[in-house]
């Protein structure tokens, strides 16, 4: 079976004057299907390169990533664009939604770049709104949102073209504690429900209990908790 | 592309709103002028462009200027007739006195024609000169914006002569002054010019024989186009090329400031187009969006200027120059909608080099 992501011995370095600094240092690890995980550590460690590098914005020095089986290192710039919009969700820090679309339309938007065909993306973006409890506030505009609903709209629109996996920047950096956790709670609940991969960047610590497992960034590379 | 340009646009009403106002006014103004332009030529040279004549016969020091030539030309007409293909043109400036306000002269040409020829446009109102003797003359309409209308008379304090108007010509006029056709005849018999004369000989068709014979016999002049008479009409090149130039300039300054506004807006959405681009859209799909929004705003503020440099020849007053020329009005509009997609590719270039991976790390 292939596995929604495999990372192989991915190596990052950036040039800082005349020296090379090793950023991300032989890291290898995979996920399966329904698994959500978390990647913790200070900021400066690496963890949003990874998660770059893993998202096919940012090209690895060495070592390869796999989505679904897709090698990220082979593909082209528009290689990488498509395999982005069919394989990928992002959630970022801040929900990132374009101003001038209301939610449904947001989630209307990635469908229609994915060439999904019209009602097709009005049946997944009723449904998937509807799955984060925004179902009567589908024509809301963002200015018209709370911080809360704004990041609510974004996990549905990662999920709007049922991609391989999803990738959360620091979901909660914007939000309070209490919104902090329905937040998680609604990314683990809908990877569960659609028994997707997905990978949590954070530095708060009480998000971890929702997930499955936990990863460190320690000395450029990545150590699993127990 | 359209929904999602469409749906900005549509967000940020005040802001599109702001830069879809300046383009109309710009338009308008370059439409406008060009109305001018081409009004103001029109009063300067419409009895030339709308002559039949193809060559004129003008003297050879005259810098092709009609004003500036001319012949005696009895014998002439006794060696050669008219009948062989030419005819003389006369432009003689006339002061006329309409109905006793003294005041008030209009300034006119005055062509004597012999109104079976192609030199004489005929009439689009009243009666025509070929049935007329007499001192009946067929004005350009431009003079009804002075109150002149038919059988009105008009009065010439130089010669003592007191002229009706018959009937309405349409397009003649000539250095700013509409052109008052009379019979060769009249013009003669009332002795307003004791001798036969021209300013310049015309031709219909070219005929070298004809053109050469006249050469020969009238040894001071030389035969010219059509086109280089009318670029020598004094005024007319330089009224032309200054208008020209702010029309000119009047497109570039609209480029640039379509083009500031467009890489300010753009700029704005530096992030946003990153978002875009880390979600999978392409550059082709961004540059789309925002250049079907340019092309929106031009075609809707360049729409609206036409409609209203249209409304402007209802609006302004009769006897202002004011030409509404279709294929011009294209042909400017065209222009500015080209020059508008041209600054609006500054921006493309931005968009294009945002590198998705901002979308990466928030603020950090």
């Amino acid at each position: 079976m292939t596995l929604p992501l495999e990372v192989k011995k991915l190596s990052k370095r950036f040039k800082d004057g005349e020296n090379y600094i090793d950023i991300l240092k032989d890291i290898s690890f995979s996920l399966n299907q329904g698994e959500f995980v978390a990647i913790v550590g200070p900021s400066g460690s690496g963890k949003s390169t990874l998660l770059s590098i893993i998202g096919a914005l940012l090209t690895s020095d060495d070592g390869d990533v796999l989505i679904n089986g897709h090698a990220v290192s082979k593909l082209s710039e528009k290689g990488r664009s498509d395999l982005r919009l069919s394989q990928m969700g992002f959630i970022f820090q801040s929900a990132e939604l374009l101003p001038y679309l209301h939610a449904f339309d947001q989630l209307d938007l990635v469908a229609k770049l994915h060439q999904v065909d019209k009602t097709e993306r009005k049946k997944r973006a009723k449904e998937l709104l509807s799955d984060v409890g925004l179902g009567s506030r589908i024509k809301h505009y963002p200015h018209q949102l709370s911080g809360g609903e704004k990041q609510r709209v974004a996990i549905a629109r990662a999920f709007m073209n049922d991609p391989a996996l999803i990738l959360a920047d620091e979901p909660t950096a914007s939000l309070d504690e209490e919104r902090s956790h329905e937040i998680v709670s609604l990314i683990k609940q809908e990877v569960k429900a659609k028994n997707k991969a997905a990978i949590m960047v954070t530095h708060d610590e009480s998000m971890l209990s929702y997930c499955d497992r936990v990863f460190r960034m320690k000395n450029h590379t990545l150590i699993e908790d127990n | 592309m359209f929904h999602l340009a469409i749906k900005d646009m549509r967000f940020s009403k005040v802001k599109y709103g702001l830069i879809a106002f300046i383009l109309f006014l710009i338009a308008s103004l370059v439409l406008i002028v060009s109305g001018l332009a081409s009004g103001l030529s029109a009063q300067n040279i419409a009895m030339l462009t709308e002559s039949e004549a193809t060559s004129f016969f003008v003297r050879s020091d005259s810098e092709n200027q009609l004003d500036q030539s001319g012949f005696l030309i009895e014998d002439l007409i006794e060696e050669i007739p008219t009948e062989q293909g030419w005819q003389p043109l006369v432009t003689h400036p006339v002061r006329f006195i309409h109905d006793g306000y003294v005041n008030e002269k209009l300034g006119v040409t005055m062509v004597p024609v012999n109104a079976d020829t192609l030199l004489y446009p005929g009439t689009i109102e009243g009666e025509d000169l070929i049935n007329s003797s007499g001192l009946n003359i067929v004005v350009d309409q431009t003079m009804k914006s002075d109150g002149v209308e038919l059988n009105d008379t008009l009065y010439d304090e130089e010669t003592d002569l007191t002229f009706t108007v018959i009937g309405f010509t349409e397009n003649q006029t000539y250095r700013h002054t509409p052109v008052v056709y009379v019979t060769e005849e009249a013009f003669y018999a009332e002795e307003i010019s004791p001798n036969r004369v021209a300013n310049g000989l015309v031709v219909f068709e070219d005929n070298t024989t004809l053109q050469d014979d006249i050469s020969n016999f009238l040894d001071e002049g030389e035969w010219v186009d059509k086109a280089e008479v009318i670029d020598a009409v004094p005024g007319h090149s330089s009224e032309q090329m200054s208008l020209n130039m702010m029309i000119f300039f009047l497109i570039v300054i609209s480029a640039f400031v379509l083009a500031a506004f467009f890489y300010i807006i753009t700029i704005q959405k530096l992030k946003q187009f990153g978002i875009l681009k880390a979600i999978g859209a392409k550059n082709t799909f961004l540059v789309g969006t925002t250049l079907m929004q340019v092309v929106i705003l031009a075609v809707f503020s360049l729409s609206l200027s036409v409609l209203f440099t249209y409304s402007m020849t209802f609006i302004l007053p009769e006897g202002m120059p004011f030409d509404f020329n279709l294929i011009t009005i294209m042909i400017y509009s065209l222009l500015m909608f080209a020059v508008s997609l041209l600054g609006a590719l500054l921006s493309s270039r931005r968009i294009v080099k945002v590198d998705p991976q901002q979308a990466m790390g928030g603020t950090e």
